[in-house]
């Protein structure tokens, strides 16, 4: 069964440990991020997408360590990874924006089309392929940018809290793609929305101040909470993850 | 159903996406067009007057628009940041490679919009040459040369961009743009004008035609243009040719033809390439028999030219109608110029038409009486030939150059003591010899 396992993943900016000791694997399924600001989120999903190198620690995909060049082109063609906020050629229609994606990310060039294609159709932007990206939506551009992210079919999805700023029915609709392409792929998510972690989450991992502290199943995650003492139990179990409840 | 713009795998442009709609540059484009016609307009007359004004116009109109489309290009680079969701740092592709697609596609487009921009001085100039022949190539040379240059800034903007702000991306691309520009102008600058993009910069030089002359700053122009398109269309060709089945590696290579078959046409032709100006009018000056006319042009210049030979060809070729063509002229157009009287009648002789060869009016002194006694000492007669007349032909010539000039002949001169002690007396008893290139050793040294 593939999964990705990282092990003792440090990263540092200016001096300072903005990830320290990260250990987890993440197996088939969705896997949550959460954690305050600064915790280290988005600096994870980027060590994991390539974009940062790590200082200390290592990567590995489907049993195979992350170590040579070749292994980082392997790696590579097996991620998908969708930013905060990300650029694309506003001026240029859905379509040509995946099929760019999917030609960028390796995919030979007869083969384009048809993965754009696959990809909106996941991602229900069919209808609005020939539409420019400048005119769609927050919720369509934040599915645009998921369809690019998928083009090349990644083994490895990476969403840095791809529902943020979204209306609730798009929020639906990614949350519907995002449990459906779970199913062959793993998935990785930060996210501030701690009520996506019931209706969407395998997994979850919660970080601090660049430190793992917390990282298990949902069940083990909803045990910490606390319907009695906070408005709901799914904030009570991150708020008591955070202060260390969940370590092992 | 897929999009058939995007069918890679059929047609006979099998392998060429290119994932930007046209209409995406149409505002560089219009941006494009309007700088360049602004500029031309303060550059010079406008309409332009002359072929000779649409060349420098056209030249002198090419920075800004050089610049905008640069710019325009380095802010497109900007999808290509390190937020980029369609070229993401940690994409597949060798950056690049990434980068070379996308310079060709923007390559195509710019310079599309730039050859779009100059239709108003193509119908002035098809206006202006009402012979219908006016300069394709300098045109498409135009087009090429800027399209590369933007494709410089915007792979520059497109690396830089991942690491900088849009600013900074824009700011050093226009840098490197303008330095790309500057060393064809500190290699082309001329007493008429400056090319900004090296091909070509002596054009107009040798008024009214076009091309005929080359220097070695010209050539190394020509080479910094050649190894710039070179390196472009490699990088293209290296990303479009790994790729794709044998089809889509043969029509990209089809498509590669055209622009390196303009480059070598380009290069190649441009030189010899001769354009009378249509336009152009003869001022004409009587001295005895001798008539010397110069374009309108260079009417300062009638009064120099018409002086300093008219003495000479009335004592070395008395009673011969003589027409003098200067400045601006060239008798293989005399008949289309208007000014110029019947020629019939007249031995004709070209003087002076180098301008931009004398740097003062003694210079150009010199240079006429120099044409002048190229045309006494009669080796245009002589041609390829070679033997004894036509080594005494240039013999002749270098004696009479140094004694129109200096009134005397050179001291290491062959000069016999019949020619040293009155000139004219003994060409006038040689002259028919002299015109027909048969002197004798015999007869020079009496």
């Amino acid at each position: 069964m593939d999964a990705l396992t990282c092990r003792d993943i440090a990263y540092r900016y200016a001096g300072n440990r903005v990830l320290d000791g990260i250990s987890f694997r993440a197996p088939n399924g969705i896997s949550i991020i959460l954690g305050p600001n600064g915790a280290g989120k988005s600096t994870l999903l980027r060590v994991l997408a390539t974009e940062l190198r790590a200082a200390a620690g290592t990567i590995a995909y489907a049993g195979h360590p992350v170590a040579t060049e070749r292994d980082l082109r392997w790696f590579r063609s097996a991620v998908g990874y969708l930013p905060q906020r990300f650029s694309c050629m506003d001026h240029a229609s859905v379509l040509d924006n995946v099929v760019y994606s999917a030609w960028s990310h390796g995919v030979a060039i007869r083969d384009c089309e048809r993965a754009a294609d696959r990809a909106l159709d996941v991602t229900g932007l069919r209808e609005h392929a020939r539409t420019a990206a400048r005119r769609l939506s927050g919720g369509m551009r934040q599915r645009m940018g998921m369809a690019c992210a998928i083009a090349h079919a990644p083994g490895i999805l990476l969403l840095d809290e791809p529902t943020v700023g979204i209306d609730p029915r798009q929020r639906l609709e990614i949350r519907r793609f995002l449990v459906r392409y779970a199913e062959r792929a793993i998935v990785l998510m930060s996210t501030h929305i701690v009520d996506e972690v019931p209706t969407l989450a395998n997994r979850v991992l919660v970080l601090d101040s660049g430190h793992m502290v917390f990282d298990g199943s949902v069940e083990r995650f909803r045990s910490l909470g606390d319907e009695r003492s906070y408005s709901t139990l799914w904030e009570s179990a991150y708020i008591r993850a955070l202060e260390g409840a969940g370590r092992a | 159903m897929g999009n058939p713009r995007h069918d890679c795998s059929r047609g006979m442009f099998a392998g060429l996406v290119f994932p930007w709609h046209p209409a995406e540059l149409l505002a560089p484009g219009l941006i494009i067009v309007v700088v360049g016609l602004a500029s031309s307009r303060l550059c010079g007359d406008w309409p332009p007057r002359t072929w000779h004004d649409v060349a420098a116009t056209v030249r002198e109109s090419q920075l800004p628009a050089v610049m905008v489309s640069s710019i325009a290009a380095a802010v497109h680079a900007t999808v290509l940041s390190k937020d980029s969701i369609i070229e993401p740092a940690y994409g597949g592709r060798p950056v690049a490679k990434r980068l070379a697609r996308e310079s060709a596609v923007l390559w195509c487009w710019v310079s599309l919009c730039y050859a779009v921009g100059f239709i108003p001085l193509a119908v002035v100039t098809s206006r202006v040459a009402t012979g219908g022949r006016f300069d394709v190539l300098s045109y498409l040379s135009v087009a090429f040369g800027v399209g590369t240059l933007a494709v410089v800034a915007f792979v520059i903007a497109g690396l830089v961009s991942r690491r900088c702000p849009r600013l900074i991306a824009v700011a050093v691309s226009v840098g490197a743009v303008a330095a790309c520009c500057a060393v064809p102008v500190a290699l082309s600058t001329n007493p008429v004008g400056v090319s900004l993009l090296a091909l070509a910069p002596y054009w107009g030089l040798e008024f009214p035609f076009v091309g005929d002359a080359l220097s070695v700053a010209v050539t190394v122009s020509r080479i910094c243009f050649a190894v710039l398109s070179a390196v472009c269309s490699v990088t293209m060709m290296g990303a479009w040719l790994s790729r794709g089945s044998m089809a889509h590696r043969a029509a990209s290579l089809l498509w590669l033809v055209p622009p390196m078959v303009m480059v070598v046409v380009v290069t190649s032709m441009q030189p010899n390439l001769v354009v009378p100006d249509r336009d152009a009018r003869a001022v004409c000056r009587r001295e005895g028999m001798v008539l010397t006319c110069v374009e309108s042009s260079y009417s300062a210049l009638l009064s120099p030219v018409s002086d300093g030979v008219s003495d000479v060809y009335e004592r070395f070729e008395p009673g011969v109608p003589k027409l003098v063509i200067g400045a601006g002229l060239h008798a293989a157009f005399l008949r289309d110029v208007p000014g110029v009287p019947d020629a019939d009648g007249y031995r004709v002789a070209d003087v002076g038409l180098g301008v931009s060869d004398a740097d003062t009016p003694r210079s150009y002194r010199d240079m006429v009486l120099g044409d002048v006694a190229r045309d006494l000492s009669g080796v245009s007669a002589c041609g390829e030939a070679s033997g004894e007349s036509a080594d005494i032909a240039y013999l002749l010539w270098r004696d009479l150059e140094s004694y129109l000039r200096d009134g005397e002949f050179p001291d290491d001169g062959d000069a016999g003591p019949g020619m040293a002690s009155d000139p004219a007396s003994w060409y006038e008893a040689r002259r028919e010899p002299i015109r027909t290139c048969s002197l004798s050793w015999k007869d020079w040294n009496r």
